[in-house]
Parts: structure tokens; sequence; C-alpha cells
């Protein structure tokens, strides 16, 4: 099989990034082809950051040969000759089983040989949640401090020390063995809507926390009764974050969307690493989307100063409000803080905290209103006042 | 605090320090040491204004003045201000509207400045 035939399979199957962005495969493929003649480079990015998510770890881990198969198929229908694998430098075990899979492989003659001849290795990175953005990957491989770049150039463009080079997660790669094998059709079918598997973790609040391989397409609610066992607390269920801290809270009416990534983007969500999180009906969410909001103003690298100041206001806000210190006029800030800053930034880490922040405000009024200081929440509580939204707002950017 | 007294926020973030913030901080402490202590004038950092290109940062709320790029050799002029002399035109000239509108938003809605940031 070709580079030409792989891409015509991967673009049958449908499949998307598992990393958080669901871009086609096939189109960064084509991208890639498109490129001047000349040295390509895959990277395959292991590194797993997202809070929740384990499924990364899980997959380099168990399936070491599945993921050096993925990736070779990969480089195959991408004409990379260099292939580098992410891997978080704490998780020692799967640097350790991937080595001895790449010298097996390097010893049987089975990658460095050939027409095909692909150099295979294994790269630590630090456990920084920035490490996630590719371009900053990149920067790293290259010896400096983890830090977004511009784009353009794309990396596809001019990656890794100026190279052509197309950034892939891991997870994605692994999916191509049984693609291969067993054709487009019959990986579509392994979900109801024709959009195949994917990997999820479900959190320790679940009966059956951990990760699974489960159809994209069935609801969420089917999801996390099936497969996720429910609550092991018992509780009814209040809420559900789909897709890692970045992803919009569901809430008990909305739990009939499908998971998949077009439906949960629109209702406000995200499919993104799909580390999936209940709340139970006693749970604080202020509090939830608090964590979150903290965690994005700690992780955001300070070189741009809006991602600065939205993920720091939305972090002291929450905080504030948290302390009984807030007020509804300070919570009415927040899409303002938001709106202004729209499309800036040079990654994407801008605008992870907005979708938890601004579905905890909407689908929990009450909660806010509650911790609010007594004489503004008398006064004015939020729940009368409609929704919290970023493009409601009177500010331009 | 009374009700009069003027408060001053001075970013304190990467960025304004890297341009001098922390050395604005202390000048005006040092030279406002005495109103100070008597609860005139209460200076604190600030978070971030989202305005690091331009800063140090330094905002009068009760004034309504966001000034920017301020250095050491402003300070006697800023004092003054801040006792009721005239405003520093040049420190604004590079300050986007839309953003003064939103700092001065956030800080009327009661944003308690991050002053473990200091």
């Amino acid at each position: 099989m070709g580079a030409s035939e792989l891409t015509q399979l991967i673009e049958a199957s449908g499949l998307a990034g598992k990393g958080g962005a669901a871009f086609p495969v096939h189109r960064k493929l084509k991208l890639m082809q498109q490129q001047p003649p000349g040295k390509r480079i895959l990277v395959i990015n292991g590194a797993e950051h997202e809070p929740g998510s384990l499924k990364d770890r899980f997959l380099l881990g168990r399936y070491p040969q599945t993921v050096i198969e993925g990736a070779l198929i990969h480089s195959l229908a991408s004409g990379a000759s260099e292939v580098r694998i992410a891997v978080n430098l704490t998780n020692v075990s799967a640097i350790g089983a991937l080595n001895r899979e790449i010298e097996r492989l390097t010893r049987e003659g089975l990658i460095a040989r050939g027409e095909h001849a692909v150099a295979v290795c294994v790269v630590p990175v630090p456990d920084t949640y920035i490490v996630g953005d590719e371009s900053a990957l990149l920067e790293f491989m290259e010896g400096r401090e983890p830090k977004p770049r511009r784009r353009p150039p794309f990396p596809i463009e001019a990656g890794l020390f100026g190279q052509p080079t197309l950034v892939q997660n891991v997870e994605t790669v692994a999916h191509l063995p049984y693609l291969v094998v067993h054709g487009s059709d019959a990986y579509r079918a392994l979900g109801p809507d024709g959009k195949g598997p994917t990997l999820c973790t479900f959190g320790e609040e679940f009966e059956r926390s951990g990760v699974q391989l489960v159809p994209l397409g069935i609801s969420v609610r089917s999801l996390i009764s099936e497969y996720g066992g429910g609550l092991r607390n018992g509780r009814p269920l209040k809420a559900v974050q789909p897709g890692g801290p970045s992803a919009g809270y569901l809430t008990q009416a909305q739990l009939d969307v499908p998971f998949d990534a077009e439906s949960l983007a629109k209702v406000g969500s995200a499919l993104g690493c799909a580390a999936i999180r209940g709340f139970s009906l006693e749970e604080d969410m202020v509090a939830a989307a608090s964590e979150v909001a903290d965690f994005f103003a700690r992780e955001s690298c300070g070189q741009c100063p809006q991602c600065r100041m939205e993920t720091q206001m939305l972090s002291n806000i929450l905080r504030q409000t948290i302390d009984g210190k807030g007020t509804d006029k300070l919570l009415r800030q927040i899409p303002l803080i938001v709106k202004a800053n729209v499309s800036k930034g040079i990654c994407g880490l801008i605008k992870m905290p907005v979708a938890p922040v601004l579905t905890a405000l909407n689908s929990f009024p009450a909660e806010f209103a509650q911790r609010l200081s007594a004489r503004e929440g008398q006064e004015s509580p939020p729940s009368g006042e409609g929704r919290h939204t970023a493009a409601d707002a009177p500010m331009t950017s | 605090m009374t009700t009069d007294t003027i408060e001053v926020f001075v970013c304190n973030n990467v960025d304004c320090k890297n341009r001098g913030a922390a050395a604005v901080l202390a000048g005006l402490r040092d030279r406002l040491e005495e109103l100070s202590a008597n609860g005139q004038v209460q200076i604190k950092p600030y978070a971030c204004f989202s305005a690091c290109n331009i800063g140090p940062n330094l905002v009068i709320p009760s004034k309504r003045c966001w000034y920017s790029g301020v250095g050491p050799n402003d300070l006697d002029e800023v004092v003054a201000h801040i006792k009721g002399g005239e405003e520093i035109s040049r420190l604004r000239q590079q300050n986007d509207p839309d953003l003064e509108e939103l700092i001065f938003s956030i800080i009327d809605a009661g944003l308690i400045p991050d002053t473990e940031q200091e």
C-alpha cells in the first residue's frame, strides 16, 4: 500500500486527530504531501498533560508495538524518514517499552533498511501542559524552552529544524494498524454513526474508572451509564465534563447529545482528550470551574499578554467568588474579558478556560449566587438576568 | 482605607517587571510613604492589565487614569498628579481605548488585585 492509497483509506475512515483538536488526519497528510521534496519528519505526541487523561499513557505502556506500527504506517503515508515519539519524561516504563520495541525492529531489519527506511527514536519531554502545543514541543526538541511559536509558518511547512514536520497525537496513529488490516468500513462500523471509536478516560468518581475504547456517536448518557457504570457514590448526576479540563460542562438535560467532536461543539462543550468527569448533585460547580481556571492560569507560558491577563483574571474572579468576596458585577466582567481576548494569543491556551467557566456560570447560576457577598446576592442574583456570553458583551476586541 | 483613599495599582507581572515595574512600585512607595501611612493613598501591585508591550503600567482608578510606559524618571510627576496636580498626557498616548474601558470596568467591579505577585 502506498502513500496515496493510505491517504484515501484514512479519508474514507473519517479518522480525526485524538489530541484534542479533532483535525482530519487525511488533510494533514495531504498538506504534508504538498511540501517540496526533501526530508520530512513525523513527531508523535505521546506526552500527556491534561488533568484526568490517562489514555496516551495507557497506549504507550500496554501497546508500544501498535504505536510504533501506527507511526510507521503514518510515516509511509506522509513520506517521513524520521519519527520522533515524545513521551513524558516521568513515564519511564513507556520509554523503556518503546525503546525495546525500536531495538527489536531495528535488529530484525524492519525499520532501518530498504526503500522506506525510517529512523525512530523516543524523546522524553517535561511534564508541562504547554508542551501539548505542537510548536512548543518542537521548540523543546530543538533544545529551547517549550514556548509556542508564531504561525505561519506552520510546522508542516517549516517545523523541526526548519524541515516539514507533521505532529500527530499518539492515539491517532494507534488507530492505523486496525484500519489498514480491516478497512475503513469496518473501522467506521465500530461506532453507531460511522464515526469509529475513541479512547476515553473515566475519572475516579465512576464505577468503572480508567481508560476504555468507546464508540463515538453514542449519547453521553449511554456513555456514562453503559461504559462508566454511573457514579461510584450512587448519587444522581448533575453535570458531565466530557473532554478534559477545557471542555464545557453538560447539564443533566444535555446528556442526550452524541459523544463526538462535532455534536459536543454545538452545545458549547468539546470531545478534547475525552477525559470524562462526572459531578454528583451535591458537588460545587463554582469550585470545579475555579480549579480549571487556576490550572490554565498556572500553565500559561506567559508569552502573550492577553493570555496572561485573561487566564489570571478568570482565576482571580472565581477565587474571589469562592472566598465570599465576589459580586454579580464582577462575574459580569467574565464575558467582557473573554470577548476582549477572542482570537488573541499565539496558541490555543487562551481559549482553554473559557468554555468551562462560561458553561458553569450559565448552567449553575444559583451556585454562583450563593457564593456572592450577602449584600450583592440579595440585591442582584445573577440567575435573573440572562446568560453570560462573550458574544453579548459590549466590548469590541 | 477610607472612601477618600486614592488607590494606585502598579502592574507587577512578568513583562512589566522586566521593564522596571519593581522600581516604579518601590519609588512610588518611597515618595508616598507619609500619605500611605495616614491612609490617604494605597499603593498595590496588580496582576496584569493586558498591556504588557507598553508597560510598566500604573492605574489610578479614582482619577480614571491609566499611565503606560512609566519609568522612575516619571515618578515625581505621577506623585504630583496623585496629590492633585496635572495629568501627564505623554504617559497616556499609547493607551488602547477599548482596553482602557475594560481595565476600569474590571476595577470598578471590585476585582481584588493579586497581592501575592508582589
